[in-house]
């Protein structure tokens, strides 16, 4: 069973998300805020972490961006769920280190889906 | 009364006011904290319901049809819909259906309290079938601005062409902010194609204006002919010609540059429209064939921002690049803040 570190600041999202990933077996945390995030993602070394842009105190792309400064945790597969759909957004958020890039609104089978592809490509 | 004593009364009469509004601002900040944390906690009962029913799962969700139940159910599907797209969004929403809850949020859109009509009206709009059209028509007329608006936005999401007569009804009669009907028939897509070309012809210039402009926007060439005969129409003329700058086809060009050499001609130097002229240039601009630069290299010599709009247009036209330049150099203020050498890839490409 993967864990598997979903951070957004809506709840109902984080609610779906969590309901989706639980139905296929993953055991799930999440937070609300990058700042929290990344001490979770510190605390608890999830198998793959899930991420939103636009959150208060530590954005989608500076957790990453954190994650991926860590030799500890740069191995982490990062999926990042955003609004933000622009080309350069999309650049963006690979550059920071992203594994993948889902754009809201999204269809959670397609997130369950893709969280699969990356952990197992990641071994995990 | 002396002075004093009335002095006295007064500010007795002010401090009980202050004190007053001190309590009601308390009492009203309490109150939505106890309605906020009711709501947190009933959601929390009904989120997985609808979870489930994402889920394809049969769920029960007769507590959400009616009371506030219903109001929240309605708030929680509203945000969950909202965020999902795919085979899930289908499965929801077509369980809410079958639960009855949309033919519940349908009847409540006319219900006697304003909140609970917009909350039904958001609901309807995020489970999106067109069979509420009717519901969602009828909210336009309501008698309560904020419940139209989300009427006209939840018409947008419906993905359905039947959403166009009412709002270009709407549009006609003033009773939605225009910014609001021309999202929504955005939204709406090519889908709305017909009821936008009929809407073309409406008596009401406003309506032919937003409409031109959502054509335009939605790249429908089925639009052209029309809107070419719009561009002959005073009071529609400037968003039929943007309109026809986005659809870009070069039918549009001898029209266009008919049109701008007439206002530019100096019979109607007192009374041009340099609006139209700007909007008309851009789209020439846009169109790019370089039948239109005798046209641009007219504009020139005119207003600032008319001269602005035509030496834009130039600035691929390669070769006649230094008669912009030179343009530019004559205006008042000289060419301050415009770069008079395009880039030195510009080539004879139009």
């Amino acid at each position: 069973m993967s864990k598997v570190l979903v951070v957004d600041d809506d709840i109902d999202i984080c609610a779906l998300i969590e309901f989706k990933l639980a139905g296929a077996g993953h055991e799930v945390i999440v937070e609300h805020d990058g700042e929290g995030g990344l001490a979770a993602a510190r605390s608890e070394r999830p198998d793959a972490v899930l991420l939103d842009w636009m959150m208060p105190r530590l954005s989608g792309l500076e957790v990453c961006a954190a994650l991926r400064s860590d030799p500890e945790l740069a191995s982490i597969p990062v999926v990042l769920l955003t609004a933000r759909a622009q080309e350069a957004d999309i650049e963006r958020g690979f550059a920071a280190g992203a594994d993948d890039y889902i754009v809201k609104p999204f269809s959670p089978r397609e997130l369950s889906t893709r969280v699969d592809a990356v952990l197992k490509r990641a071994g995990r | 009364m002396s002075a004093a004593q009335v002095f006295g009364l007064a500010l007795v009469a002010l401090s009980v006011g202050l004190v007053a509004m001190v309590v009601a601002t308390l009492f009203a900040k309490t109150w939505r904290g106890v309605r906020a944390r009711r709501f947190a906690r009933r959601a929390r009962t009904v989120r997985p319901l609808l979870l489930r029913a994402l889920d394809g799962d049969a769920v029960d969700l007769s507590e959400l049809r009616r009371g506030h139940g219903a109001e929240v159910g309605r708030i929680v599907a509203t945000g969950m819909l909202a965020n999902v797209r795919g085979t899930d969004r289908r499965m929801l929403g077509e369980h809410l259906e079958s639960e009855g809850l949309v033919a519940a949020a349908e009847a409540d859109a006319r219900s006697g309290s304003p909140r609970r009509r917009l909350i039904a009206i958001e609901f309807l709009g995020a489970v999106g079938r067109p069979a509420s059209t009717a519901a969602l028509g009828a909210a336009l007329r309501d008698r309560i601005p904020a419940v139209r608006t989300a009427a006209a936005r939840a018409l947008g999401r419906l993905g359905s062409a039947s959403a166009v007569a009412p709002l270009v009804d709407a549009l006609a009669a003033g009773a939605v902010p225009r910014s609001s009907v021309t999202v929504a028939l955005l939204r709406l897509g090519p889908l709305a194609e017909e009821g936008l070309l009929v809407a073309l012809d409406h008596e009401d210039p406003v309506v032919r204006s937003v409409t031109a402009e959502v054509c335009g926007s939605l790249g429908l060439t089925s639009a052209r002919a029309p809107l070419l005969a719009l561009v002959r129409d005073r009071r529609c003329r400037t968003s039929a010609a943007r309109a026809l700058g986005r659809l870009g086809h070069p039918d549009a060009v001898p029209l266009l540059c008919a049109t701008v050499e007439a206002e530019l001609s100096p019979a109607r130097a007192r009374w041009s429209d340099d609006s139209f002229t700007i909007a008309a240039i851009n789209a020439l601009g846009s169109i790019g064939d370089r039948r239109a630069i005798p046209v641009y290299e007219s504009a020139l010599g005119r207003s600032r921002l008319v001269a602005l709009a035509a030496s834009e247009a130039l600035r691929p036209a390669g070769p006649r690049r230094s008669r912009r330049s030179t343009a530019l150099r004559s205006l008042p203020g000289g060419a301050a803040g415009h770069d008079t050498e395009s880039s030195a890839t510009d080539g004879a490409s139009r």
